[in-house]
């Protein structure tokens, strides 16, 4: 009988999953004896770690997407589009049912369908969003909106946690300050002021913290702590905390709140942070739906307390992975999740006043990042590291 | 090499020599660094991507470990220091071995897998 496979979400980590997979169960694939599924609501892979950039001329669309079919192996079943829309998960009957009435059923089954955005919770949000975060067509807007900026006060606002890749809005700062450095009129640059507001005392661990706010308080960046965004009143241009507290802008620019996608939730996999709980070192499910050893969750949708990042993804995919080796042979083993993640950090952009800096911090549980500092190579690694991603990463060669 | 002169670094014991040679190649890799710019790490990550396709082809297929033991096979040496000279009766006969029906047999699935894979190739460029 065909063992089946059934994986929800071909983004990072769904991706990672199914060319592991496909890598290891060749022969069984080959022989009809282990079919691997992948699902999801598109056929296009976006590198969202790419939209920070995108404002500042430093990647082209092109190197931010590649048709989903091209990045994974042609060992996996792929459906794409509404046959693959996931819009209910039922783990007590090993079914997912999808948006055409379509229904896959598993013998295991991988969530990794990610994270979404929300603004709804957020009232005049709305009315004045600018942001990179969402899409390609928001970041290149978004752009227009800087390049057009002449004076006053750009407010980044982070509005609350968690969101996916938290350092994002920590570089993207840096970036933009560079850039207008660059880019406009010493006069302009003296009308400028770049605030950033931060739902939370410290930017990310303590060694992390220390160096964004150096390069911050370096910059001349303002720094405006514990601020999680209730509010935009776009007529008077302030945002307003949920301590009451009001702040002007001229340009805002948001991060905003991040969540489950809502057929998770629906389905009841998710817990009252609205993520996915898991065995924090097999991330195998465990959470309201019951405790599922024939469940594994890896990426953004996992639980709250573990940053999401693509590099936490990436290691817990290849845990997700050798345990799903693992319980395919039998071998009654497990391989655990220590918790790997990592958040890329900029210190400066190249321009002709400052060269290019970056290092990419990581941490695992109970082991915070260790003292950095961003450098030269550090800015070439990460710069590089997206356009080798869709055959390094994504195709799990380590 | 006097006593006084090696350098204990970290636990390791380092002598001129070894200091030399670090201070060499760090000077040389900032002449790697001032080579890079944005522009040319994008041609070293498209050589980088190259390789790393291959490296994924190699690592996923059987197709290495049989490649492998084939070309190490004795008759196959054998050939090629005396290279067999088939004319069209001796490849019909050929063909009535059993390795080679198996050989073309997996040689006509490679090539239809290439033809499958190249026009699939083609529709995924088209939309980058
Ligand atoms: C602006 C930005 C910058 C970032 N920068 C970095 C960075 O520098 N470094 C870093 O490590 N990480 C970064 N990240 C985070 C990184 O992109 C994510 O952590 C990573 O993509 C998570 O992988 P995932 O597979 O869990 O989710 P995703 O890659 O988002 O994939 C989820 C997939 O599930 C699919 N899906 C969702 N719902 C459904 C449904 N109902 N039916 C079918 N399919 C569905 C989606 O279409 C998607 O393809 C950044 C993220 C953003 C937004």
């Amino acid at each position: 009988m065909t063992e089946k496979v059934l994986i929800l979400g071909a983004g990072y980590a769904g991706t990672v999953v199914a060319n592991k997979l496909a890598r290891e169960f060749r022969r069984e694939i080959a022989r009809g004896d282990l079919n691997v599924t992948i699902l999801d609501k598109d056929d296009m892979n976006i590198n969202q770690g790419g939209f920070t950039f995108l404002p500042f001329g430093l990647y082209s669309p092109e190197d931010l997407k590649r048709p989903r079919k091209e990045v994974i192996s042609p060992r996996i079943n792929c459906v794409f589009g509404e046959n693959g829309e996931i819009t209910g998960a039922d783990l007590e009957n090993r079914k997912v049912q999808v948006k055409s009435g379509d229904t896959f059923s598993y013998d295991y089954l991988v969530i990794a369908t990610g994270s979404t955005t929300d603004i709804s919770n957020i009232p005049g949000l709305s009315e004045d969003y600018n942001t990179f975060y969402t899409s390609m067509d928001d970041a290149f807007k978004l752009k227009e909106k800087i390049e057009n900026f002449e004076q006053g006060r750009i407010a980044i606002s982070v509005a609350q946690m968690p969101v996916s890749c938290p350092g994002a809005t920590v570089k993207f700062a840096v970036m933009l300050n560079d850039y207008i450095k660059f880019m406009k009129t010493e006069e302009m640059c003296k009308n400028i002021q770049i605030s950033f507001f931060w739902p939370m005392e410290p930017i990310g661990p303590p060694e992390f913290n220390k160096v964004a706010t150096k390069v911050f308080e370096d910059d001349n960046i303002e720094i405006n702590r514990n601020f999680k965004l209730a509010e935009v009143d776009s007529k008077n241009k302030e945002i307003v905390s949920q301590n009451g507290d009001r702040e002007k802008y001229d340009l805002l620019i948001t991060t905003p709140p991040h969540k489950s996608p809502q057929p998770i939730i629906d389905s009841g996999l998710t817990d009252e942070t609205g993520w996915i709980p898991v065995d924090k070192f097999t991330l195998q499910y465990r959470g309201p739906a019951g405790n599922h050893d024939e469940v594994y969750v890896a990426g953004d949708s996992g639980p709250s307390s573990v940053i999401k990042s693509g590099i936490g993804a990436h290691y817990q995919s290849l845990v997700v992975s050798h345990n799903l080796i693992n319980d395919i042979h039998g071998h009654g083993t497990k391989v655990s999740y220590m918790g790997e993640v990592g958040c890329p950090y900029i210190g400066a952009m190249p321009t002709p006043f400052t060269k290019g800096q970056a290092y990419i911090p990581s941490w695992s549980y109970g082991a915070p990042p260790e003292s950095f500092e961003p450098t030269r190579l550090g800015w070439y690694i990460y710069r590089m590291y997206y356009y080798i991603h869709w055959d390094a990463g994504l195709k799990a060669l380590f | 090499m006097s006593e006084e002169e090696r350098k204990d670094v970290q636990g390791m014991e380092l002598d001129p020599n070894d200091l030399d040679t670090l201070v060499d190649m760090l000077k040389t890799y900032r002449l790697l660094q001032n080579y890079m710019n944005d522009e040319t790490l994008k041609g070293i990550a498209d050589v980088e991507s190259s390789m790393f396709k291959l490296l994924n082809a190699m690592i996923s297929t059987d197709f290495v470990d049989v490649l492998e033991r084939g070309l190490q096979e004795p008759e196959f040496d054998k050939a090629l220091l005396e290279p067999p000279q088939l004319g069209m009766m001796g490849i019909i006969r050929e063909l009535k071995d059993e390795d080679v029906q198996k050989g073309v047999g997996v040689m006509m699935e490679l090539l239809k897998a290439i033809g499958k894979a190249s026009t699939e190739n083609n529709e995924f460029k088209s939309r980058h």
